[in-house]
């Protein structure tokens, strides 16, 4: 009996998998055998090699755009949640208004208001540029001042308490006690983050700033043939995004192992 | 022991977390030199106490005296304090990203404005004399429990201290590394240092201890030489702790 059932079981399992599959093929081959093939097949690449060093200054702009958003992010990012931790509750809801605010508003909206309705209030008119450097730097640093509070939040409470009883001064506390060990445990939020940013550079394309995006856009406009450049494009993020969490996790493992051999 | 100069002077000492009473009226004073060992069951306030000695917490009424100067004063004056008082806690709090030396170094030159080559020596000196002088270049995890908490000892004596307080220090050790830490203790009180250890090694109480204090519901009940402390209990709440740790 306890054989039977269990054959049954099997064959059962094998009916699944095989039902699984058949569907899969079959969604697979209507897609295919639906698509546009006269379109695809006189899809022409080539045509994009003339195009090579606006693509790559184009995508330089996305890397830098990309490190000011990361770096300053960061910086800021760590400031903010310093305050928070000051025991000044005014300052406190400064920066929780501040989170708040660039992290529950759309990042293009934010964009739109500093690039057009900012230069009215303070009578300074900002290049594209600068006000998606603005925006961008903003957002982030929202973003990553949680990741910090959070990196923070880890560090053991014996670490305060021993450099309280030790007199270590403020600045060394944070310098040398606390930050050290928090950025740590902060590696794969950040980098994750750093993806989120590196794509989030693409929405400044609606200021003209010349990210790859930007680029894309000209170039489509230029050759008629906007279905190629903006495969190559997807391309280019998607690669160079994989290749960002491909080296977070070596880092990581490569941390792991450090530790581990302690 | 009464005529030497007065180190800690609790006066009248109140401490509340909200409505809860963690120190009731606690008066007590360590004199140079002498070794007061506190004991008494879980949440009767000794760790409380010894923290307020050092302002990790506030008081909400009576008074602290440390070293002649009244608690917690100004920014400065409570990290001066602290300098003066080292602390060490049950769970070490060594900085684990930090080497052994590293871990030692940092307060005497950001604080004492050591440079890095006195300073150096000085954490060389400290681990010889918790008898580890060889582990410097080591990682805190890279050690035993026994020899961390030495080290967090170590760390504790290279602000050359005048008053040392020990909140536990091998209640968190495996039974075999016990016996080193208290030896290293021992060495300190010999050589006269002026200790508050909250401990339950009553054994360690007895033979160094110049005083024993007994603790339950944040006051102090007892407070006896260690002779009279164990041969004459003079209260129920102690005879009923001492049947059951003894
Ligand atoms: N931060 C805090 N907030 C609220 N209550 C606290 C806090 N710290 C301590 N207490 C309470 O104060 C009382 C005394 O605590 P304390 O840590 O001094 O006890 P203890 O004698 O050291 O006990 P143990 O032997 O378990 O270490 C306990 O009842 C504890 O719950
Ligand atoms: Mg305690």
């Amino acid at each position: 009996m306890a054989v039977l059932d269990e054959l049954i079981e099997i064959s059962y399992g094998c009916a699944v998998r095989v039902a699984l599959t058949l569907t899969l093929v079959a969604v697979v081959a209507a897609g295919v055998w639906n698509l546009n093939w006269d379109t695809v097949l006189n899809l022409d690449f080539t045509g994009l090699w003339r195009f090579r060093v606006a693509i790559v200054k184009g995508f330089g702009m996305t890397l830098a755009l990309t490190a000011a958003a990361v770096l300053c992010g960061i910086l800021l990012g760590t400031l903010l949640a310093i305050a928070m931790q000051v025991r000044f509750r005014p300052l406190q809801w400064l920066v929780i208004g501040y989170v708040e605010t660039f992290r529950n508003t759309p990042i293009l909206v934010q964009l739109i208001w500093i690039h057009f309705a900012l230069p009215v209030i303070t009578g300074i008119p900002t290049t594209a540029i600068v006000s998606g450097v603005i925006a961008i730097v903003l957002q982030a640093s929202a973003y990553f001042s949680e990741i910090v509070r959070a990196g923070i939040q880890a560090v053991p409470k014996g670490y305060w308490e021993a450099s309280d009883a030790l007199g270590i001064p403020v600045i060394t506390r944070w310098t040398h006690v606390i930050l050290p060990p928090a950025f740590r445990t902060m590696i794969p939020p950040l980098v994750n983050m750093t993806i989120s940013f590196f794509k989030t550079t693409a929405i400044l394309s609606v200021l003209s700033v010349g990210e790859l995006m930007t680029v894309s856009g000209r170039i489509s406009n230029a050759t008629f043939k906007p279905i190629e450049i903006l495969t190559l494009v997807a391309l280019i993020y998607f690669v160079f995004g994989w290749l960002i969490s491909l080296s977070a996790r070596k880092i990581e493992t490569a941390m792991a192992n450090r530790e581990a051999w302690r | 022991m009464t005529d030497k100069e007065v180190v800690i002077d609790c006066r009248n000492v109140v401490k509340t977390y909200g409505s809860f009473t963690a120190l009731n009226d606690v008066s007590t004073s360590i004199h140079r030199g002498e070794v007061v060992c506190v004991v008494g069951p879980s949440g009767s306030g000794k760790s409380t106490l010894l923290r307020t000695c050092n302002g990790l917490e506030t008081i909400q009424g009576g008074t602290i005296e440390v070293l002649g100067q009244h608690m917690p004063g100004t920014r400065k004056e409570l990290e001066t304090i602290r300098r003066r008082a080292g602390m060490v806690f049950q769970s070490f709090n060594l900085f684990d990203h930090m080497s052994i030396r590293e871990n030692l170094v940092l307060a005497p030159i950001t604080t004492l404005g050591l440079d890095r080559s006195t300073a150096d020596q000085r954490a060389q000196d400290s681990l010889d004399r918790v008898g580890i002088g060889n582990q410097i270049d080591k990682y805190p995890n890279q050690l035993s429990g026994g020899q961390q908490q030495r080290v967090a000892i170590a760390r504790a004596l290279m602000m050359q201290p005048e008053v040392m307080l020990f909140d536990e220090p091998t209640s968190a050790l495996d039974p075999e590394m016990v016996g080193e830490v208290l030896d290293v203790m021992r060495d300190l009180a010999a050589q006269g240092m002026t200790m508050a250890v909250v401990t339950h090694e009553m054994g360690f109480a007895r033979e160094v201890g110049d005083r024993i204090l007994f603790m339950a519901d944040g006051q102090i009940l007892v407070d006896q030489p260690p002779d009279t402390f164990f041969t004459i209990p003079t209260d129920e709440r102690l005879t009923t702790f001492l049947s059951k740790v003894l």
